[in-house]
């Protein structure tokens, strides 16, 4: 390993690029603000948004929160459920894989508008999207890691007459654990973008960030429209973060982590 | 115990995938409870198929498998068996410790009780500094060993070994072999134990099958007449030499006839 690579995140070798271009970004953001007045408000502006009502965007930001946890819980659930189903009843697999694909490749967010007319304005289309979105990466990864467990490994298992249940329960499900954390990394983000699409499509829904976008657009308040954009991509991060340190903890033995 | 402990007749099995490969062809074979028998031959004799009969993984097409004088899936249902696979097949998320006892988590209506202490046994095979270790930390030759302690702690009547020791260089091999039969003097067990090393199959068994390929089936049954235990000093010998030399002989025998066979079909 070189050297370069072992140095501390506090050093400013690490830091420095990613400060260097925040500033150059930050620049060419407040000239394209001072030129074009309707492209982007001027950084200045979203700031004062989100310093002038800050109970505000934690409010909604929670709302929205609280959407695609739960949509993701509940997509999880399902798609974990249906992996080990479809991992140990190969009829099972032949029936649901297809239409999981299908799935997978039509738009979600399209149907986002449909899901709204049918259930309305609240919560209900909100966690029906989030949990679709987040349905089929766990899915695939789940049903995959379930089927990793190596060969000789199950021979030792049926030489002592194993039965399914403990297959499953001693190597099958604690195998698929990697694949099922590389699901989550792709899904918690999805969770918020399945839960801000439903909020934008959903134009009467009481809150949540997608809704604060919505309105204040319409309403033409583009600093106000970015300071949720803002919160946003704060709020996936730290799931992000927060998949990544669980992960940690959990596969300490998993060598690729 | 007396009697066969593993007992082969007429059993042949017939590989479909490809090209319809006989890979036993009437395999007779008696293996009396108590004995350290060993398999050997070249590739594509059959020798691992014949394991995983008698293992209860695979179904002879033809003939019968009596294990502990019941059909091999029953005796894996009553946890007779101990199977040590080629690679460890061990799981990385357990310790040593959680691998071992393992076994004894699953089936457990069947344990043979009392269970034994797999801490003493782990220590007894050198393992007691890695008990709390993950499989990665480990040497192959650790992995190994742990795969027959595993095995060895369900307290089998039969041991099935399977090339245990090929992926192993020459000096931790003769290691493990060495540890393998000290915990087979304690424990005793019926071994069936297959390899392509006529040093190791000599130096191991009471007993040597010799295989030939194509199709599988048994051309020799050698006894190995040298006490135990086989010391360093016994395997530099000229009766253990001896041993070496005819079993290379009708290895070659089996080789060569295969080859004119090839050659005339």
């Amino acid at each position: 390993m070189s050297p370069a690579r072992r140095r501390s995140p506090l050093h400013p070798a690490y830091w420095a690029p990613l400060v260097v271009l925040l500033v150059v970004l930050g620049v060419l953001w407040q000239v394209g603000a001072d030129r074009m007045p309707y492209l982007l408000p001027p950084l200045g502006d979203v700031w004062s948004a989100l310093k002038a009502d800050p109970g505000y965007f934690v409010h909604n930001s929670w709302v929205t929160l609280r959407e695609a946890i739960a949509g993701l819980l509940i997509g999880f659930v399902a798609a974990f459920l249906l992996a080990i189903l479809v991992s140990e009843v190969t009829l099972a697999r032949r029936a649901v894989m297809p239409i999981a694909v299908v799935l997978n490749v039509t738009p979600l967010v399209a149907i986002a508008p449909a899901l709204v007319v049918a259930f309305g304005f609240g919560p209900a289309p909100k966690l029906i999207l989030t949990a679709l979105i987040c349905f089929f990466p766990i899915l695939i990864n789940a049903s995959v890691g379930l089927r990793s467990v190596p060969a000789p490994v199950l021979q030792v298992f049926r030489s002592v007459h194993a039965s399914r249940w403990e297959v499953l329960r001693h190597l099958r499900i604690p195998g698929a654990l990697p694949y099922v954390f590389a699901a989550l990394q792709i899904v918690f983000p999805l969770s918020v973008i399945g839960a801000v699409v439903a909020e934008l499509s959903a134009a009467g829904s009481a809150a949540g960030l997608g809704t604060v976008i919505q309105i204040a657009s319409s309403m033409n308040r583009p600093a106000t429209v970015w300071a949720a954009i803002f919160v946003l991509a704060l709020m996936g991060s730290l799931l992000l973060l927060l998949v990544t340190v669980v992960e940690r903890r959990v596969l300490r033995w998993h060598g690729s982590r | 115990m007396t009697g066969a402990a593993i007992h082969l007749d007429g059993v042949g099995r017939v590989h479909e995938d490809t090209t319809r490969v006989v890979a036993l062809n009437g395999i007779d074979l008696t293996v009396p409870a108590g004995r350290f028998v060993s398999v050997i031959g070249p590739s594509g004799c059959g020798k691992s198929t014949m394991l995983r009969i008698v293992a209860g993984l695979e179904e002879p097409d033809t003939g019968a498998v009596t294990v502990c004088g019941t059909t091999p899936r029953q005796a894996a249902e009553e946890k007779r068996l101990g199977l040590v696979p080629q690679q460890p097949a061990l799981l990385p998320w357990l310790t040593v410790l959680g691998n071992a006892t393992l076994p004894a988590k699953v089936n457990r209506r069947h344990n043979r009780e009392p269970l034994p202490d797999m801490r003493a046994l782990l220590r007894r095979a050198g393992l007691g500094d890695a008990m709390h270790q993950r499989p990665a930390q480990l040497s192959g030759g650790m992995r190994q060993r742990v795969a027959i302690v595993r095995a060895f702690g369900l307290q089998p009547d039969v041991l099935l070994l399977d090339e245990p020791f090929s992926a192993l260089d020459e000096f931790t091999r003769e290691a493990q072999q060495e540890q393998l039969l000290e915990l087979w003097g304690e424990r005793g067990a019926t071994v069936l134990f297959v390899t392509h090393s006529i040093l190791e199959a000599v130096r191991l068994s009471d007993t040597v099958i010799v295989m030939a390929p194509r199709p599988g089936r048994i051309v020799d049954v050698v006894d190995i007449d040298l006490p135990r235990p086989r010391t360093q000093e016994l395997i530099r010998s000229p009766e253990f030499h001896a041993y070496e030399l005819s079993l290379r002989d009708r290895l070659r025998d089996a080789f060569e006839q295969n080859k004119h066979d090839e050659a005339a079909s």
